[in-house]
């Protein structure tokens, strides 16, 4: 049978759709034929991808359903559904799981869905097809009949070594930028966090890869694809930590120098020193744990199953071992306030975390606080339109004493901390002057502005851009947003261009700013010439339009806006004198050109007229000479 | 058949993109070709997914971060790129806007090779055929003349991006006298190739072309998004000196019909129009839009009552004009480049005299003020398009060419194995 399985948009950039791949190596070991369309990363309008798939007439087509991705997988299957009605639509993922029944109620083209982990179940749908026979018998597939919904119970697969390895050639798009080969170890997850929906997916029996096999597919993978780096995507890596720690010691046994991350977070209180360095050695370099809150009564009460100082100490192993450690936080859970909240930004900052991230709590169905939110909060928005594992800035619900308002601000004050610093501070110093900001934006950051208006009002705003920019700020300086736009006008001289800056630079260390922004995707030599020539009291990179970044002396993390790595320094420098040893080679080669070009006189010049082109011989004392 | 596409941008950004994706789109829908796409890595360039993409860093490498690297790098590309083709075996590679003669040699190694112009790079050191010192069109071919004449002079020696470019775009340069094919979209550019010393049976004739709609359809909607109170004039394209925005504003400051200005652009020269604008006390009947997709700028031509195309260099088609009439509107442009080859004067629009802004005004002024004869020109307009500028004409032309540098290839790839 012909399968497209298609992982709709709205989900994280750069992100491969693991479930899909590992659903099409099961119907590839099936014996069907399958593709995956990765509409998330070719963003492609439901048209365009509705003439695609009525290209390739599949009989089936298989969409992954994130809560983020509820509305435009409704939107390509009705635009597929005008254009080619052979393929029946059937829908998995972890929204369907959640909310099967809201979902075929809204959605009539879908006809069956499939909930938990469907490797097994799916196949088994679609060999019950192909060889005619009852479909409706399937393990944990849920489907309309008449007004009816009927559910079969989910069969969870105990034995993740059965699974066939996820396939990824079938991708149309692949590998995408920066790619990280996404690795799953184990599923499952058997505590009782109140905001967490992995127990309902993947359930409470938490079951885990033989690391022997882990290894075999990293072999594969660095054969096949050649990868460098990956990343562990389980929901809990850590429960086990014998099992960890093997996996590492197997990794560190074969040798096969792969960097890797464990970006989905780990339990802090289930690491010690001998697997933080263990980690270390098999070539982890960055871990993030699950924190979020650092107000101690919330975190009791969210039932995470461990304790404030185990995040402490955890946090302090990992950095012990040598690797970097990010901090997941979220604002809004039952009890919050914008007290807890700053009690959360003082336990950030003490815990002293390489990065952090402040997401605002979604609700999702079924967990505890999605029925606490039933009988004590308000629901702001669907939560299908609401972020989801991103900065932006959506709020889905609002629970009593943390109202929006102060949800929002509490958002703010958590991502930019040290500018609620300055802020107070000129308060408390009673500076009634507006705040001078100037934004070095030579790479355009779009959206920074709005949050530099929220947190300081009215202000003196300035920006300095390119041509790429121009437009965008004309159209804000017109609006009164900004005070003062410089430009540094197109040219194809450096020197001209270097000279710019530095006049630009110079006038900018004249007009006193309190506080200057600089995107960070800028060229560093520009950001260290900011730093001697403007001698800033306050420099922030702006890393995006949610992460800003305080520049300070003293700290070695920021140095890296303003240093390359000394690798890269030293294969410059190695440019730089090889360019000074030939420089006379390539002026003479220059030379050679240019005179050949001037003694090689022939051609003819083209004169255009009213009716058409003419050409007429250039070098006219020759012809007289013939 | 299968044709590898070699190009720099694979994104919606001007004409020459315009084109590739819509020749693409055709080719494969309407004729079932196989397309591979090989593009440079530039961080705007994305894999769609609608065909075999490559993305191979190096592949339009240009020499402006030192010559060691940009050595580095070309040599990596080549060694990418053979790969690519020898999996890909394409019956021929059709290349697009790329000038790096490492990646050139490769593909003209292995494949019949088709070359199309989007613009004077491939003869020309400072891209745009103007000359440095008055601004005015270069007539001389490349040699002697770009050296006299102040265009590569101080670069050469002094390593600017331009001097630094010259050596491998002349390299570029002579290895197109070994293309199958060049293809040239108007007699201008054609004039152009042949004054550079390229034979006459290498090139070939392949004006642009355009989405084509129904007249019914296309009126419905000039009337339904017209601005019956108001002179609407529109212009589209990139802001720069080429493209000639700062004239069309002192035009503009000499109409005495009351009007407003759309400008559809965005580009290096975004601040000087806005000064532009201020210095002129335009603000209140010029309308910066932006830079827009075709399906928006195309509200704008439904819109405008004359599209204005003051382009002031040898420009190679201009895709905006035939756009616009494929939209039943006039067209008012400067007699330039391939220009006069789609608009007839006085037929689809009016041609001024170049760089005459007094003239260009006048014209604008004369299809304002009597819009009867501005709409029986995008009629005229229309019909030229549907006739002349179509996608079938365009895609039969382009596989006879295919066809054309197929058998040309076969013959010089053979002789080239005789010799050796």
């Amino acid at each position: 049978m012909k399968v497209l399985l298609i992982n709709p948009p709205g989900w994280q950039k750069g992100s491969i759709n693991l479930g899909l791949s590992y659903l099409a190596a099961s119907l590839i070991s099936s014996g069907h034929e399958v593709r995956i369309f990765d509409i998330n990363a070719s963003n492609q309008p439901p048209d365009i991808i509705a003439g695609r798939v009525a290209k390739y007439a599949p009989d089936l087509i298989g969409f992954s359903v994130k809560t983020a991705t509820a509305r435009s997988t409704a939107l390509i299957s009705r635009n597929i559904k005008k254009v080619y009605t052979r393929a029946l639509h059937v829908a998995g993922g972890p929204h369907i799981t959640l909310s099967y029944r809201e979902f075929l109620t809204e959605n009539p083209e879908f006809e069956y869905v499939f909930l938990g982990d469907s490797e097994i179940s799916f196949a088994d749908f679609i060999n019950r097809i192909s060889g005619g026979q009852d479909t409706h018998k399937v393990d944990g597939i849920a489907y309309r009949n008449q007004n009816e919904i009927i559910t079969n119970p989910i069969k969870i697969i105990e034995n993740l070594d059965t699974l066939p390895l996820p396939d990824f050639d079938v991708i149309d798009i692949f590998p995408p930028e920066d790619f990280r080969y996404p690795l799953l170890t184990s599923r499952g997850c058997p505590y009782a966090c109140i905001y967490c929906c992995v127990g309902l997916l993947s359930g409470k029996k938490w079951r885990g890869r033989n690391p022997e096999k882990v290894i075999e597919e990293l072999k594969i993978a660095q054969k096949r694809y050649g990868i460098r780096t990956f990343e562990i995507l389980d929901d809990n890596f850590t429960l086990e930590p014998e099992r960890a720690k093997m996996f590492c010691a197997l990794l560190i046994k074969e040798n096969l120098k792969l960097q890797w991350y464990c970006h989905n977070g780990i339990r802090a209180d289930k690491i010690d020193l001998e697997l933080a360095r263990l980690m270390r050695k098999a070539g982890c370099t960055s871990v993030a744990v699950g924190i979020e809150s650092g107000d101690e009564n919330i975190f009791n009460s969210i039932r995470k199953g461990e304790t404030l100082e185990d995040i402490v100490r955890g946090v302090k192993l990992i950095k012990q071992a040598g690797m970097r450690v990010v901090g997941y936080f979220i604002i809004g859970l039952p009890g919050d306030s914008l007290e807890s909240i700053r009690r959360t930004i003082q336990f950030q900052q003490k815990l002293g975390l390489d990065d952090f991230n402040y997401g605002i709590l979604n609700p999702y169905p079924g967990t505890t606080v999605w029925k606490i939110l039933k009988e004590q909060g308000q629901t702001l928005l669907d939560i299908k339109d609401s972020s989801h594992f991103s900065n932006d800035l959506t709020i889905p619900c609002e629970f009593p004493g943390f109202c929006r308002n102060d949800i929002e601000e509490a958002y703010y004050q958590a991502n930019y901390w040290d500018l609620y610093c300055i802020k107070e501070r000129r308060e408390y110093r009673c500076e009634k002057s507006p705040v001078k900001i100037l934004f070095i934006d030579l790479f355009p950051q779009d959206g920074f502005l709005e949050t530099v208006r929220k947190i300081f009002g009215k202000c003196h705003l300035d920006i300095f851009t390119t041509w790429h920019g121009t437009h965008h700020y004309s159209q804000k300086k017109d609006s009164g947003i900004i005070s003062a736009l410089y430009v540094i006008e197109h040219t194809e001289r450096k020197l001209e261009k270097i000279f710019k800056v530095l006049k630009h630079l110079s006038l900018f260390r004249r007009n006193r700013y309190d506080l200057i922004f600089f995107s960070a995707s800028s060229r560093k030599s520009i950001a260290l010439a900011v730093l001697v020539i403007i001698r800033p009291r306050h420099l922030f990179f702006v890393v995006s339009q949610h992460k800003i970044i305080r520049f300070s002396w003293f700290q070695k993390s920021s140095w890296g806006y303003i240093t390359i790595h000394p690798f890269l320094l030293f294969a410059k420098l190695i440019k730089a004198v090889l360019d000074i040893i030939l420089y006379p080679l390539f002026w003479l080669s220059a030379l050679i050109f240019g005179l050949f070009l001037y003694f090689k006189r022939n051609g003819k010049k083209v004169i255009f007229t009213k009716d058409k082109p003419l050409l007429i011989p250039l070098t006219k004392r020759r012809n007289r000479k013939r | 058949m299968k044709v590898l596409h070699l190009c720099d941008h694979y994104r919606p950004f001007g004409g020459a993109e315009k084109l590739l994706f819509d020749t693409l789109f055709y080719l494969e829908n309407d004729l079932g070709v196989e397309n591979v796409i090989v593009t440079e890595n530039y961080p705007e360039n994305h894999l769609i997914g609608e065909r075999k993409e490559y993305i191979i860093p190096g592949i339009a490498a240009q020499p402006t971060g030192g010559i060691i690297d940009y050595l580095g790098r070309c040599f990596t590309a080549r060694k990418h790129l053979r790969r690519v083709l020898e999996k890909e075996k394409p019956d021929v590679v059709h290349i697009h806007n790329l000038q790096n003669p490492f990646s050139i040699a490769e593909v003209l190694k292995a494949s019949p090779c088709v070359r199309s112009i989007h613009d004077p790079r491939l003869y020309c050191f400072n891209n745009w055929r103007l000359l440095p010192k008055t601004r005015e069109i270069c007539p001389y071919p490349l040699g002697y003349k770009c050296l006299t004449e102040g265009c590569l002079l101080p670069n050469l020696l002094t390593f600017s991006n331009d001097g630094r470019n010259a050596i491998p775009r002349y390299l570029s340069y002579r290895l197109h006298r070994k293309m199958d094919k060049i293809i040239g979209l108007s007699q201008a550019m054609i004039s152009c190739i042949l004054q550079n010393g390229y034979r006459e049976e290498q090139i070939a004739y392949l004006p642009n072309f355009t989405a084509t709609y129904d007249l019914k359809n296309v009126l419905e909607r000039n009337i339904r998004l017209a601005r019956p109170n108001e002179n609407s004039i529109v212009f589209a394209g990139r802001a720069s000196h080429e493209k000639g925005i700062d004239y069309l504003l002192e035009a503009a400051a000499l109409l005495k019909v009351p009007f407003r200005l759309y400008l559809v652009t965005d580009g290096p020269y975004m601040s000087r129009v806005y000064a532009k604008i201020k210095i002129l006390k335009l603000e209140n009947k010029v309308e910066l839009v932006g830079a827009l997709s075709y399906e928006k700028t195309r509200d704008y031509y439904s819109m405008a009552d004359v599209v204005v195309v003051p382009s002031v260099w040898i420009e190679p088609f201009c895709l905006v004009g035939i756009e616009a009439m494929a939209n039943a509107k006039p067209v008012v442009a400067y007699r330039t480049g391939g220009i006069p080859d789609w608009l007839v004067d006085g037929k689809t629009g009016l041609l001024a005299e170049c760089k005459n802004v007094i003239d260009l005004a006048e014209k604008i002024e004369n299809i304002l003020l009597d819009k009867e004869k501005g709409i029986s020109y995008g009629l005229a307009g229309f019909k030229r398009v549907q006739e002349k500028y179509n996608k079938d004409i365009y895609l039969t032309n382009l596989l006879k060419i295919y066809a054309s540098a197929i058998d040309a290839g076969k013959i010089r790839l053979r002789n080239k194995q005789t010799v050796k």
